[in-house]
């Protein structure tokens, strides 16, 4: 059975259709990336995974199961995480607490147990710690543990909202542009990361990108959106060489 | 039965001095996101230049109100820039924009009880007594011309808004200040307007207060801010015939309440309303759902 | 930060309270701390409940609450309602008995009735509690006019005075631990992403709603016992304490201490209250300097007096230490010197989730950065 099934998915803004009949599944382990132009809708489908948007129509599964009128952390807690095109991490809080914050709900102490320090709450809090430690660990950000999440370097700021995501133990983890204004440098430590945690958390994930040799080198199967609908999908390889591919990016009719 | 009319009557009047108020919420909000809380007490302020004309200098009543008016708009406008600009333009998070707005209002209110002392004033006459009698109802003069004073207020604003350049520009900034900026328009201008025009409004609204209620205390805007706020969320918040509406459902409201319920608890049917717009039907009666960017 | 060195921590910081307790009351058994001067104590603990619970969710949470004097006047009249009527005993240890069980009474009532407004006011994105807190204050005060039971305009009296120099210590102390703990803990965290971004707290999997409806109701709960207190201390209530004013004031408390910081927000409450005693001359300016204080810090310090940080001895060592060693001693920790003990035992606020113990000199570098305090989220409509 496919990870994630989206069905038929319309999306109309006022009079805009935003996504026309959208349809694809994506199998557990995979690596996709969704390309596309700018404004071809890409963004506003991360945005219905993650129900911050309500499709018009149309029904978006995981494991079988829909999501359509979840509310955003449900959809979390179901297995969806994702970060954000332009940056939102929690600024003032240092980088560990970024990601405790994600974990938030998998050690339910209550709110006596903590006034009390009761066992509970230090058992959590080890708990929170050491996960939390492990994750930044593995993204490369342990340095940065204590640090105020503004003060890190953009390319960290970008790789702590992925250990933030990462945190909330998700079945498919939607990264949107995560190499966007990086270095080559950056990018290439982004690409190491990504297959690292993809390794250790078996993690599937699904990214938007414009960057394309970012794209080709870490992902197995591209879709690409043009003007709200899915004008092709395969290896990468096919889909550089798809004509309307071609002529969507080139800006053909 | 003519009970009924007469109270329904009374009610639109004082709901006509709420839309007016109403209103400058709705704007202010529709282009800067903030409740100006200091809105109320603008009324205040234009009611004691009402007093302070007609009673301490004796200036013609129509000389009094072209002034009040003026003055108002241009305190408006000295608030704005004073107080908001700065951290409208750093982009603070709402809620230090929301301390300062209270901040402001707190400070008038104090600054006019220092200055007039904190007992109700009288105002003079402003519209004659008299009344005429319709289907058995008698209807002052001074609730047709509120009534009268608000249609005209109302249908100048949409010509304003529609009609005009400096209109029109107001309302692209409150649909979309990043295209807005885009097409030449100076922001920080136009939310300056947005004060004045939401001022001027406010004065109307308190020299009709003053014919209405003919006393003033340097508090009257606080619950009279509450009320308009809201109407105007009632209304739905931004829009402009929303304004005028839950302006005027609010005075009748209002109206059948003191007159079958009991006065003392008029202000409360107000918050009960407030209530249920929010659970019910948030966006207001002619407001538009708006969505987060992520 | 271990679990043995914390624990250590909280011992010490109890032990500090312990003597700050018993010097007042060695103070009181010689005389020197009068009726007078009692009373003030009594007044600045209930201040400091205040200010801390408002802080909660105003500084901490980041949504503006206009009515807490509101909650206050709702569980002064509900604590003293249940002491005249319940029966219970007035005087010695049943007194005791009677005031905790009366100010429970009083917190839960408040806070049943920030649960009633606060569920439609915080299901919606937007100010909406900032106007809904201001009516329900109005409100509530016109309907304490108009009731039989609460003695209306004339007032409440006859309320047993319970209320002590020491009850309100130990309450004033229990409210900053429990808010303290509470914001130290995996509901404290939330609280501050909710503060910090909400999209992304949801995103993030934290019930974003739920979050500011715990938070509002804890807040409303303590302004409720604080109500309490001051019911039992003056032994009379009449609906005007109540009014718009002393919720303004109990919001310059927190906007002057800092938003967010705990200690800033008790400091504030002590000195804004202990001010005004000694001013009395200059009382009809109060809520005018009052007015002129939140203007200004928003334009010129939005972070308040101590930002988003918290005093604490260890920040005091540390700032001590830097004093006398120079940075790189301080920063490298090398010589054990006498700060230093003080630092290891001491911390108690140190875990970084409210940016832990600046001291003034680190936070005026920080200065710059601070201001602009999340600039995406003003512009985020």
């Amino acid at each position: 059975m496919a990870l994630l099934e989206v069905k038929h998915v319309n999306m109309v803004f006022g009079g805009l259709r935003a996504l026309k009949d959208v349809s694809f599944a994506i199998e557990p382990g995979e690596i996709v990336g969704l390309i596309g132009p700018n404004g071809a809708g890409k963004t506003t489908m991360f945005n219905v995974l993650t129900q911050v948007a309500k499709p018009t129509e149309g029904d978006v599964l995981l494991e079988g199961k829909t999501l359509v009128g979840k509310k955003t952390y449900e959809i979390t807690h179901i297995g969806i995480a994702r970060t954000f095109q332009n940056i939102r991490l929690f600024k003032y809080l240092s980088a560990l607490d970024n990601v405790k914050i994600a974990m938030n709900d998998q050690v339910k102490y209550g709110i006596l147990s903590s006034i009390f320090r009761a066992p509970s709450y230090w058992k959590g809090e080890e708990y929170f710690q050491n996960r939390a430690m492990e994750i930044l660990t593995d993204c490369g950000l342990a340095e940065f543990a204590e640090a105020r999440a503004t003060s890190l370097p953009y390319g960290k700021q970008r790789k702590l909202e992925i250990a933030r995501a990462l945190a909330t133990n998700p079945k498919i983890l939607l990264l949107d542009e995560p190499a966007a204004g990086m270095n080559p440098t950056e990018t290439h430590e982004l690409l190491e990361t990504i297959k690292v945690i993809r390794e250790k958390y078996h993690v599937t994930i699904l990214l938007i990108e414009h960057d394309m040799s970012f794209v080709t080198g870490v992902c197995e199967r591209l879709m690409v959106l043009d003007y709200g609908s899915i004008i092709a999908s395969g290896t990468p390889e096919e889909v550089i060489h798809n004509p309307d591919v071609i002529a969507a990016y080139l800006g053909g009719e | 039965m003519t009970n009924l009319l007469a109270q329904i009557i009374n009610g639109l009047s004082v709901g006509s001095i709420y839309a007016l108020v109403a209103l400058g919420y709705s704007m202010v909000y529709g282009i800067v996101k903030l409740i100006n809380f200091a809105h109320g007490d603008i009324i205040m302020v234009a009611a004691y230049m009402m007093l302070i004309g007609m009673v301490m200098l004796g200036v013609p009543l129509w000389v009094c109100i072209l002034a009040c008016m003026v003055l108002t708009a241009v305190v408006g406008i000295l608030v704005e820039r004073l107080a908001y600009e700065r951290l409208l333009k750093k982009g603070v998070p709402r809620i230090s924009l929301l301390i300062t707005a209270i901040g402001v209002s707190t400070f008038l209110q104090n600054l006019y009880q220092v200055l007039f002392g904190s007992s109700a004033r009288s105002v003079p006459t402003i519209i004659p007594a008299g009344s005429v009698q319709v289907f058995g109802v008698s209807i002052s003069y001074t609730m047709i011309i509120t009534i009268a004073a608000m249609v005209v207020m109302m249908i100048l604003l949409q010509l304003f808004v529609n009609r005009t350049k400096m209109g029109k520009a107001m309302r692209a900034v409150s649909e979309d200040p990043g295209a807005a900026s885009l097409m030449g328009i100076n922001r920080g201008k136009m939310v300056a307007i947005t004060f004045a025009v939401g001022s001027l409004l406010a004065a109307v609204g308190a020299v009709l207060y003053c014919a209405t209620y003919k006393q003033i205390t340097p508090f009257m805007g606080s619950m009279l801010g509450l009320k308009c706020f809201v109407a105007a969320v009632l209304g739905g918040i931004g829009s402009i015939p929303g304004a005028m509406t839950g302006g005027l459902i609010m005075g009748v409201a209002e109206s059948l309440t003191k007159g079958y319920i009991s006065s003392t608890f008029a202000d409360a049917v107000v918050f009960g309303i407030l209530i249920l717009v929010l659970i019910f039907r948030p966006q207001g009666l002619m407001g538009r759902r708006v969505s987060d960017k992520v | 930060m271990n679990k043995k060195k914390k624990l250590l921590s909280y011992a010490l910081n109890f032990a500090l309270v312990l003597v700050l307790f018993l010097v007042v009351n060695v103070l009181m058994a010689a005389g020197i701390i009068n009726r007078y001067y009692g009373g003030l104590i009594m007044q600045v603990c209930i201040s400091v409940v205040l200010a801390v619970s408002l802080n909660l969710v105003t500084g901490l949470l980041g949504q503006l609450v206009l009515g807490h004097a509101g909650f206050m006047s709702l569980g002064a009249y509900a604590a003293a309602l249940f002491t005249i009527h319940s029966g219970m005993a007035t005087s010695g240890a049943g007194g005791v008995l009677t005031i905790i069980v009366a100010t429970l009474v009083g917190g839960l009532v408040a806070a049943f009735f920030s649960f009633l407004i606060g569920v439609p006011a915080l299901r919606l994105k937007g100010d909406y509690l900032a106007i809904i807190t201001l009516g329900f204050g109005e409100i509530i005060r016109v309907v304490m006019l108009n009731l039989e039971i609460t003695g209306g305009a004339r007032g409440l009296a006859g309320i047993p005075v319970l209320t002590n120099v020491n009850t309100s210590m130990i309450v004033a102390a229990l409210t900053i631990f429990i808010i303290w703990a509470y914001m130290l803990s995996r509901h404290g965290r939330a609280v501050l992403a909710v503060r910090e971004d909400e999209i992304a707290a949801e995103a993030s999997g934290i019930n974003t709603f739920r979050t500011k409806i715990v938070a509002f109701v804890i807040a409303a709960f303590f302004a409720g016992v604080a109500g309490s207190l001051y019911a039992h201390q003056i032994g009379v209530l009449s609906p005007t304490k109540f009014d718009f004013n002393y919720s303004i004031e109990i919001l310059v408390m927190v906007v002057l201490g800092g938003m967010g910081s705990i200690t800033g927000s008790t400091i504030a409450a002590v000195i804004l209250t202990l001010l005004p005693e000694l001013l009395r001359s200059v009382a009809d300016y109060r809520m005018l300097a009052y007015a002129l204080i939140l203007i200004l810090m928003m334009l010129f310090r939005p972070g308040g007096l101590l930002g988003r940080s918290e005093l604490s001895i260890a920040g005091l060592g540390r700032f001590l230490r830097r004093k006398l060693f120079g940075r790189k001693a301080a920063a490298a920790g090398v010589p054990m010197t006498a700060g230093e003990e003080l630092e290891v035992e001491a911390q108690t606020v140190q875990e970084p989730a409210i940016d832990a113990i600046l001291t003034a000199e680190v936070k005026e570098k920080d200065k710059p950065e601070a201001q602009p305090e999340n600039a995406g989220e003003g512009k985020e409509d």
